[in-house]
């Protein structure tokens, strides 16, 4: 019996952990405790119980398959699930993450599988210096799959090894002044109302090496922005590339535009430009008036 | 009672207690292992240090589980592989997570393994001596030296595919004393540096193919020495210069890139040179026209 108290007086005193007392690495499992330390052998149960407890530009690391709930991230940090499947599984109202890191924060997602369940949005950036989404699946979300909108904060976006399926739009990028400077790469976004959408100016977009199919439009110059597009299929789509907005400008090299509706259309003041060596299966629609790309 | 497992304590001592010369061509590491163990599949080590000691040379330390490892120097002919989870290495204060100093003859592969410098770790992969090294599926981030650096005096090579190298200031710098240098480096991104790919010194030759490099404030390709990089099938994007050769005698050979928005795409100074093979897409101020003589397609 008095062994019985103090040991649970010593179990109260380790949950209550130094609001400082944070490691760089940190461990979530699905048969964690948020209120453990966060280590290997007592790992955390959710991101959000471990962001906290997690120092600035480390690292969680996900133990076992299962899902580690929808998270807002407000520092540096790498959430990776390499080996696992680790997930957030959503729900309406609830974006999965939320990405307000300051001007210097640096954040990646690696491995993880966002499942939306009807949510609004998979990733949605308003403040970070550099945004790395590696390998993460993307599906199921009935606003975008990744939303970059910073307002005068300069963001880098980086998308490699990942697929988008049935969200409303892919990837939309609109800044209210700051620099959002993207590059998607070997990713396959398909099965949506939109593909890459840029809405406003101050957007550069690479896509590289990755496939749009089966969606509304696939690459979408829908503000002052540029897309460039190079070495991708697009397939199946309502349209191909399209600039809807004057001072839009998408760029196309070494694109395959298999059957779309139409591959490729502008309104007055938009420009695609072409390097003349993208292969279009299909009605082609408008001929690219922009300069021609150049080879050197 | 009491005597069996004194015996028993003894024996697991015993155990644990290897002759210095008894090692495995397999080991394993576990976040729940103990370098105090035989570094076996049921009795796992904890850290790549010290499973190296207990595995034989040429052999494989594999991963059980996701976690951090360690840093290693690597003296001998060994595998790394965290195929299937999280394996990692933490870095930090200006350390250097692995370096590979070999024999000239050995061979090295790290494979699977993600870098974390936590934004004050030096360098991740440092290649100091060894005939051959792989790098293979690693994730490099957040290091205030480099990504990978090659400084050998002797010959060799070294072999980088499936990489993603992201917010170091150079991503991978080859340099040598004496000898020859190739190295290839092959559907890897580099982003958020100084410099992504820069060569130092003569007697390197480096091919990258099918990559990405982007968001470099210098250059993406950069010989800042008289070496060479062969360019193709790859993306430079948005970088300070997408291609720069500023080195008597270096020269940056370019085929089937797409050049896209860098604030310059092609520059030389020095007496260095730029070739082409004439079908390279530029988007964006295109800088210098090649003045190398131009690659031949047949």
């Amino acid at each position: 019996m008095k062994y019985a108290a103090s040991f649970g007086a010593a179990l109260v005193l380790c949950a209550v952990a130094p609001a400082n007392a944070q490691q760089v690495r940190t461990f979530v499992s699905t048969v964690g405790d948020d209120l453990a330390a966060c280590s290997r052998a007592a790992p955390c149960k959710t991101f959000a119980g471990a962001l906290s407890k997690t120092g600035l530009g480390g690292e969680i690391t996900c133990l076992d398959a299962g899902g580690y709930g929808s998270v807002t991230i407000t520092k540096s940090i790498t959430l990776n699930c390499e080996g696992v499947a680790g997930s957030i599984l959503g729900s309406a109202g609830i974006v999965s993450v939320t990405i307000n890191a300051g001007t210097t924060g640096d954040v990646a997602l690696r491995n993880i599988n966002l499942f939306g369940n009807g949510g609004p949005a998979g990733i949605r950036v308003t403040t970070a210096r550099t945004v790395t989404v590696q390998n993460v699946r993307i599906n199921d979300f009935t606003g975008e799959g990744i939303h970059v909108l910073p307002g005068s904060t300069s963001t880098n976006l980086y998308v490699r090894d990942s697929r988008i399926t049935d969200v409303a739009s892919g990837i939309v990028l609109t800044s209210s002044g700051g620099t959002i400077k993207a590059q998607i790469d070997n990713t396959r976004i398909d099965g949506n109302t939109a593909g890459l959408t840029i809405g406003s100016p101050n957007v550069v977009a690479s896509i590289s090496n990755s496939v749009i199919a089966n969606s509304g439009t696939a690459l979408f110059a829908n503000g002052a922005g540029t897309i460039n597009a190079s070495r991708n299929t697009i397939a199946r789509n309502t349209q191909g590339a399209r600039v809807g907005v004057s001072g839009g400008a998408i760029n196309l090299s070494q694109n395959a535009f298999d059957d779309n509706t139409v591959a490729i259309s502008f309104v007055a003041g938009g420009i695609v430009s072409s390097a003349g060596d993208n292969g279009i299966i299909g009605p082609p629609g408008q001929a690219p008036t922009g300069a021609a790309i150049s080879f050197r | 009672m009491q005597k069996s497992v004194a015996i028993l304590i003894a024996a697991g001592f015993g155990l644990s207690a290897l002759p210095a010369n008894a090692q495995a061509a397999r080991t394993f590491v576990s976040g729940v292992g103990s370098d105090l163990n035989p570094c076996s599949r049921t009795a796992p080590c904890s850290t790549f240090v010290g499973a190296m000691s207990k595995t034989a040379a040429g052999g494989e330390i594999d991963c059980l589980d996701s976690g951090g490892f360690g840093t290693v120097t690597i003296d001998k002919s060994l595998t790394i592989d965290c195929t299937g989870v999280g394996g990692s290495i933490l870095s930090v204060g200006g350390t250097t997570a692995v370096t590979v100093n070999t024999g000239p003859s050995d061979r090295v592969i790290l494979r699977n393994l993600n870098f974390t410098g936590a934004g004050s770790g030096g360098i991740a992969i440092r290649f100091l001596a060894g005939l051959h090294l792989v790098v293979e599926n690693v994730r490099i981030a957040n290091y205030t030296n480099a990504g990978i650096e090659v400084n050998k005096s002797t010959s060799g090579n070294i072999y980088v595919r499936d990489a993603v190298i992201s917010n170091v200031p150079t991503g991978i710098r080859l340099s040598t004393t004496t000898g020859a240098i190739t190295a290839q480096i092959d559907n890897t991104r580099i982003d958020n540096v100084t410099n992504g790919l820069d060569v130092t010194t003569t007697g390197v030759i480096a091919s990258i193919s099918n990559s990405v490099v982007m968001a470099a404030s210098g250059a993406g390709l950069l010989t800042s020495g008289p070496g060479f990089i062969n360019a193709s099938k790859t993306t430079l994007a948005r970088n300070g210069i997408g291609v720069n050769s500023i080195s008597f005698g270096g020269s940056i050979r370019i085929s089937s890139n797409a050049l896209d928005d860098n604030t310059t795409g092609i520059a030389f100074a020095n007496g260095g040179t730029v070739s082409s093979a004439g079908n390279n897409t530029v988007i964006g101020p295109i800088g210098q026209d090649p003045n190398g003589g131009a690659i031949p397609l047949d």
